[in-house]
C-alpha cells in the first residue's frame, strides 16, 4: 500500500531538488550547449554557403580565364597574320624599290653610256675633225700653191659644212 | 583490450552478482520472505544500507550510513532534525521515544499524548479506541491510532509532516551533481574545442541533446522550443541518469518512488496549463462545434483531462521502474527460495544457474528501459505543452 | 478497515483476483501493441522513407497503451496489497 502513495517529503524534496539542479544546470549547461551547438550550425551553414559561393566564383574566373585565352589565341593568330601581311608587303615593297632602284640604275648606266656615247662621239667627231684637218691641211698645203683654186675650194667646204652638218657628224 | 560488449557483459555480471550478497540481508530470518525483502529494497528508507558482513555464528557486521530525520512537529509547531542510530528498529525506537515520536515500520509518529490524562491513562472520549489494538479515528486534527509496542499501547498520530532527506532524496541529489559535473564539463569543452569537433563526453552526449532538441522538441513546440528546451534536457537526463543509478547496486529506486514522478508529472502539469493558449481553455470550457447539451457534458471529461495526462506520466514511469526492480529482485530471490535460504547447496546452485540469465536478460531490457522511459516522459511532457500551446483549428 | 481477507481453503481471493486481472491487464497491453507494432512496421515496409514519423508516433502510441495497461497493473497491486 505504501508503494503507491506519495509522501509529501520526498515529493517536496524531488520539486526542491528537481527546480534547483535545472535553474543551475540551464545556467551553466544548457545555455552554453545550446549556443555552441546553434553557434557551430550557423558556422557550417555559413561556410558551406561561402564554400559554395567560392566555387561558383572559382568556375566564373576559370570560365573568363578559357575566354581570355581563347582571346589570346585569336589575338595571336591576328598578330601572326598581320605579322605576315606585312612581311609581304615589306618584301613586295623591297621588290619594287629595288626594281625601281635597278631600274633607275639602268637608266642612269644607260644615260651615262648614252653620254659616254655622246662624248665618244664628239671625241671621236673631234678626232675625225682634226684628222679631217690634218688631211685637209695636207691637202690644202699641196692644193693651196694654187691660190685660186685654193680659195674655192674652201668656200665649197664651208658651204658644204653648213649646209649638210649632217653628213660631217654622221 | 576488451570489446565494449565484453566491458559490459563483464559489468553487467559485476552488478548481478553483487545482488545475492545485497539480498543476503534478510538471511537471519528462518524463512525468506520475498514480500517484505522486494518492499525493503524498493522502497525509501531513512538509512543507507551497504552491506551485512557475516562474522560467523549467526552475527552480521551491518555497515549503514545514517540519515537524518527533518520532521514538522505540527502539535508543537516545531521543526526537528535528529540522527537515529542504532542497530534495529527497537534501538532506534527508544532515541525517536525520547524525542516524543515513535517509530514504526520505518515511519515516523507523533507519541499521541492527547488523548492520553495526566497519568498516561486514555482520556474518557478515546477510551474506547485506546483500548483496542489497531483502532483508528480521526478526531479533528490528523489520523490516529492504537498500536502495541514493548507490551503497552501506544496511541499515534500522523499529523506529522516527514520531511526527512531519505536515502531517495540523497541519490537525487547525487544524481544532480552528477549531472552538473558531467554537462558543466561538456559546456566548457564547447569553450575550448570551439571549431572543432567534439570528442569525449562531449561526443556522447551531444547526440542525445541533439536528438532531444530536434526530434522532441521542435516538432512539438514550433517556434517557441528554445524556451523550453533546457527543462526538457533536464528532465530527460534526470529521469535517465536516476534510471541509471538505479540499476546500479546499493543505490536506490529514485523513479520507483510514486512521490518523485509525481513531482515530475505535477511540474508538466503546471507547465502545461501555465503555457494554454486561449484554444486550450475554450477547448475545456466551452467545447466549439457541439450542441449546448454536449458542451456541457464536454465540460467534466475535459476537465479530467487536465488531471489524467500527468496522472498517466507519473503512474507509467513509477510502475515501469517498479517492475524492473520487483523482476530483478524477485528473480534474485528465486536463488533463496529454491536455496531454502541457504540452507541447501543444490538448490542455491541451481537458483543461481536459473536465475542468473533470467535476471541478465531483465537487466539488458532495463537498460533499455531506462532511456526509453526518460524519453517517452520527456516527449509526452512537450506533447501536451505543444498541444495546448497550439492555436486549434475550429473543425475539432 | 476493509474487511478481512475473504480466504477459500487455502487461497485468498482477492489475491487471485489481483493475479488474474494483472494477468489480463499484460495480455490486454500485448495485444494493442502488438497490433500497433504490426501496423507500424506494415506501414514503414510500406514507406520506408517515412519510417522516422512512424516509429516516432509508434512509440508515442504505444506509451499511450502500456500506461492504460499499468493503471490496471497498479490497481492489482492495490488489491493484493490491501
Amino acid at each position: 500500500m505504501e508503494i503507491i502513495l506519495p509522501k509529501f517529503g520526498l515529493f517536496f524534496w524531488t520539486v526542491v531538488i528537481f527546480l534547483t539542479f535545472f535553474l543551475i544546470l540551464r545556467k551553466v549547461a544548457w545555455k552554453p550547449i545550446l549556443r555552441a551547438l546553434q553557434e557551430r550550425e550557423q558556422e557550417i551553414e555559413a561556410r558551406l554557403q561561402a564554400a559554395a559561393e567560392a566555387q561558383k566564383k572559382m568556375e566564373q574566373i576559370t570560365q573568363q580565364n578559357e575566354k581570355m585565352l581563347q582571346e589570346a589565341l585569336l589575338a595571336k593568330e591576328k598578330i601572326l597574320k598581320e605579322a605576315q601581311e606585312l612581311k609581304a608587303q615589306i618584301e613586295n615593297q623591297a621588290r619594287q624599290e629595288a626594281r625601281l632602284l635597278a631600274e633607275k640604275m639602268r637608266k642612269e648606266t644607260l644615260q651615262e653610256v648614252e653620254q659616254i656615247k655622246k662624248s665618244l662621239k664628239d671625241e671621236i667627231k673631234k678626232e675625225v675633225v682634226e684628222m679631217s684637218f690634218y688631211v685637209a691641211e695636207k691637202i690644202l698645203s699641196r692644193e693651196l700653191r694654187n691660190k685660186k683654186t685654193h680659195d674655192s675650194y674652201v668656200e665649197a667646204l664651208i658651204s658644204d659644212l653648213q649646209l649638210n652638218p649632217k653628213r660631217v657628224t654622221g | 583490450m576488451y570489446s565494449w560488449i565484453q566491458r559490459l557483459y563483464i559489468f553487467l555480471l559485476l552488478v548481478i552478482t553483487s545482488f545475492p550478497l545485497k539480498a543476503s540481508d534478510d538471511t537471519n530470518s528462518e524463512k525468506f520472505d520475498i514480500s517484505a525483502t522486494l518492499f525493503h529494497h524498493v522502497l525509501e528508507t531513512h538509512d543507507w544500507h551497504v552491506a551485512d558482513i557475516p562474522l560467523g555464528g549467526g552475527e552480521y557486521l551491518s555497515i549503514t550510513i545514517p540519515l537524518p530525520w527533518l520532521v514538522y512537529n505540527p502539535q508543537k509547531k516545531t521543526i526537528d532534525f535528529f540522527f537515529l542510530l542504532g542497530h534495529s528498529e527497537k534501538e532506534k525506537n527508544q532515541i525517536a521515544q525520547q524525542k516524543g515520536y515513535v517509530l514504526h515500520h520505518e515511519k515516523l509518529y507523533i507519541r499521541n499524548e492527547n488523548v492520553l490524562s495526566p497519568d498516561g491513562k486514555p482520556l474518557p472520549e478515546f477510551e474506547k479506541e485506546v483500548e483496542k489494538i489497531g483502532a483508528v479515528w480521526k478526531p479533528k486534527k490528523g489520523s490516529h491510532r492504537v498500536i502495541e509496542q514493548d507490551g503497552t499501547l501506544i496511541a499515534l498520530s500522523d499529523e506529522l509532516i516527514d520531511l526527512s532527506p531519505s536515502k531517495t532524496v540523497l541519490h537525487m541529489l547525487l544524481v544532480g551533481i552528477l549531472l552538473l559535473i558531467i554537462f558543466s564539463k561538456i559546456a566548457k569543452e564547447y569553450q575550448i574545442n570551439k571549431d572543432k569537433p567534439p570528442k569525449g563526453l562531449q561526443s556522447m552526449f551531444e547526440p542525445v541533446i541533439i536528438f532531444i532538441r530536434d526530434e522532441v522538441a521542435k516538432p512539438n513546440l514550433g517556434n517557441r522550443y528554445e524556451a523550453f528546451l533546457p527543462y526538457l534536457l533536464t528532465l530527460f537526463f534526470f529521469i535517465w541518469f536516476s534510471n541509471l543509478l538505479g540499476l546500479l547496486p546499493l543505490s536506490s529506486n529514485i523513479m520507483g518512488n510514486i512521490s518523485v514522478t509525481a513531482a515530475l508529472a505535477t511540474l508538466s502539469l503546471i507547465l502545461t496549463n501555465i503555457n494554454g493558449s486561449k484554444d486550450y481553455w475554450k477547448h475545456i470550457f466551452w467545447f466549439p462545434g457541439v450542441s449546448l447539451p454536449m458542451k456541457f457534458l464536454m465540460l467534466p471529461v475535459e476537465l479530467i483531462g487536465i488531471i489524467t495526462k500527468p496522472f498517466s506520466l507519473m503512474i507509467r514511469l513509477f510502475a515501469n521502474i517498479s517492475a524492473g526492480h520487483f523482476m530483478v529482485l524477485s528473480l534474485i530471490s528465486l536463488i533463496f527460495l529454491i536455496g531454502k535460504n541457504g540452507t541447501s547447496a543444490g538448490g542455491t546452485i541451481g537458483g543461481i544457474l536459473l536465475a542468473i540469465p533470467f535476471t541478465l536478460f531483465i537487466y539488458c531490457l532495463e537498460f533499455l528501459v531506462a532511456i526509453l522511459q526518460a524519453y517517452i516522459f520527456t516527449l509526452l511532457t512537450c506533447v501536451f505543452i505543444g498541444q495546448a500551446m497550439a492555436s486549434h483549428e475550429e473543425h475539432h | 478497515m476493509l474487511p478481512e481477507t475473504v480466504v477459500l481453503g487455502e487461497m485468498a481471493i482477492d489475491k487471485m483476483g489481483a493475479a488474474i486481472g494483472a494477468g489480463l491487464a499484460a495480455l490486454a497491453a500485448g495485444i494493442g501493441i502488438g497490433r500497433l507494432a504490426a501496423a507500424s512496421v506494415e506501414s514503414i515496409a510500406r514507406q520506408p522513407e517515412a519510417s522516422a514519423d512512424v516509429r516516432g508516433a509508434m512509440i508515442l502510441m504505444a506509451a499511450f497503451v502500456e500506461g492504460v495497461a499499468l493503471f490496471g497493473e497498479v490497481i492489482c497491486l492495490l488489491i493484493a496489497l490491501l
